[in-house]
């Protein structure tokens, strides 16, 4: 009886562990990314496009501001 | 006897005529590098290499060792140095000891430029999605308008592993091409009575810049893109280190050493290794073509880009103070061809016009504009793809 028993939760144990697997697969199945269409990809770059102009010319004001002020306080001899 | 002519000779019987396109396209490599000396330091590394994959069975590629198909040489170069970015970065610190940016502070306005002209990157991208490719593809191919082809190299490494042979291609051949490809548009999009304009009035070509301004630019510019985007980090961190290790003024051999000797090394290595993905069976597509065609309009959006922006700012500038909308094309990143290919427009048409200095300074802009701008292509990306 308590070999059966014991059997029992061997398989048990077997089972679940074997079904948290197939929890894990599945989950990383899900999580895999979706393909986007073109029109997402076309208006996913227009966004892109939008940010990183304005973006680029923030940039390059925070640079001038620096030179100007680095220009200042180390003026050339 | 029982040998078959495939197992004899079975690069010879393994020969396509993909693979005799692709040796033909390594010779016009070559060719272009030794008779037109355009970009020879990397095409015809990327030359010799297109020949060296594209023979059947090369073991510059594969070798079939004990344990059975084991990398070759020109694999190894790849995983180790393209895979993990080294290769780029290490060019990026030999690029940063070469900038001069006391031009940038004798006329930090025209800094503005240096953003206008990376029009073409993104104006390429919208135009690579629209043909079908996805975001990552589209950006590593929109790169190529930075006119920078480390920055190129860098983001296809990492977005578009695929694409990067013709990316490579593309980006070092326009740069190479920059006196063909931008006088026709500037021309197109300015008057001769714009092109006449002088730009003596324009900053102080003279000015001293202090040493010490010069040492802590580059830490500047590190510590702002850092906090503003950390993942351009890499990027404009080489490029600044490099920078600095010429403006400290202790370290000169290094300096020397990292615009002589590590340049050329590490772009022998490059150029051969990137050959490494110029295999027929890659190459050999109509992606290449979209991507060869798709990098020269990067390069004519970039100088509608920088031209319209000079053109619009001339709209709110007194007379007298116009700037010549020529220098805006100077905004891309090939330095020094681009300025000098504007100062030889302006002199053709005045003789007295001189708009090397400024153009010079525009470029120098371009340098760091390109470099921000495949900074934040990494960084936004990822958030859109």
């Amino acid at each position: 009886m308590e070999d059966t028993n014991h059997m029992n939760d061997t398989i048990q144990a077997v089972v679940t562990e074997a079904e948290a697997q197939v929890t894990v697969q599945q989950t990383s199945i899900e999580v895999q990314p979706k393909k986007k269409s073109q029109s997402e990809n076309v208006t996913a770059s227009i966004e892109v496009t939008g940010i990183s102009m304005v973006a680029i010319f923030l940039f390059m004001f925070v640079f001038f501001l620096a030179i100007k002020a680095l220009d200042r306080y180390f003026p050339g001899k | 006897m029982g040998i078959e002519f495939s197992q004899l000779f079975p690069a010879i019987a393994g020969f396509t005529w993909q693979h005799f396109v692709m040796i033909a396209v390594g010779g016009i490599l070559i060719y272009l590098a030794i008779a037109k000396e355009y970009e020879p330091t990397l095409l015809l590394p990327m030359g010799f290499g297109a020949i060296l994959v594209n023979i059947p069975w090369s073991s510059a590629l594969e070798i079939a060792g004990a344990h059975g198909i084991e990398p070759g040489v020109l694999q190894v170069f790849f995983n180790a140095g393209i895979m993990t970015e080294i290769f780029p970065l290490l060019i990026f610190i030999a690029i940063g000891a070469m900038i001069d940016f006391s031009p940038l502070f004798r006329n930090p306005f025209l800094l503005i430029f240096g953003a206008a002209a990376q029009f073409g990157i993104f104006a390429t991208l919208i135009l690579a999605t629209l043909l079908g490719y996805d975001l990552k593809e589209a950006a590593s191919i929109g790169i190529i308008g930075a006119a920078d082809g480390p920055t190129s190299i860098f983001v296809s490494s990492l977005f578009a592993k695929n694409l990067m042979g013709p990316i490579s291609v593309a980006a070092y051949s326009y740069m190479a091409l920059v006196p063909i490809i931008q006088p026709p548009i500037i021309k197109a999009l300015t008057t001769q009575s714009e092109r006449k304009i002088r730009m003596n009035q324009f900053g102080d070509n003279n000015k001293k810049v202090s040493k010490v301004a010069l040492i802590l630019f580059p830490i500047t510019v590190t510590i702002i893109a850092g906090l503003i985007a950390p993942v351009s980090l890499a990027l404009i961190g080489f490029l600044m280190f490099g920078n600095l290790i010429r403006e400290c003024g202790v370290l000169n051999k290094l300096s020397l050493a990292a615009q002589n000797e590590l340049a050329s090394l590490v772009t022998i290595l490059l150029g051969i290794t990137i050959a490494s993905t110029m295999t027929a069976e890659r190459f050999v597509t109509i992606d290449t073509v979209k991507i060869i065609g798709l990098g020269l309009i990067a390069f004519v959006f970039d100088t509608f880009g920088g031209v319209m922006c000079a053109k619009l700012i001339n709209v709110f500038m007194p007379k007298g103070k116009k700037i010549n909308p020529m220098i805006g094309a100077c905004g891309i990143s090939a330095f020094p061809m681009s300025a000098r290919v504007v100062h030889t427009m302006g002199q053709k048409e005045d003789k007295q016009n001189f708009l090397l200095m400024p153009a010079i300074s525009v470029n120098v802009g371009g340098q760091i504009g390109s470099v921000v701008a495949g900074g934040l292509i990494l960084a936004l990306i990822p958030l859109f793809a």
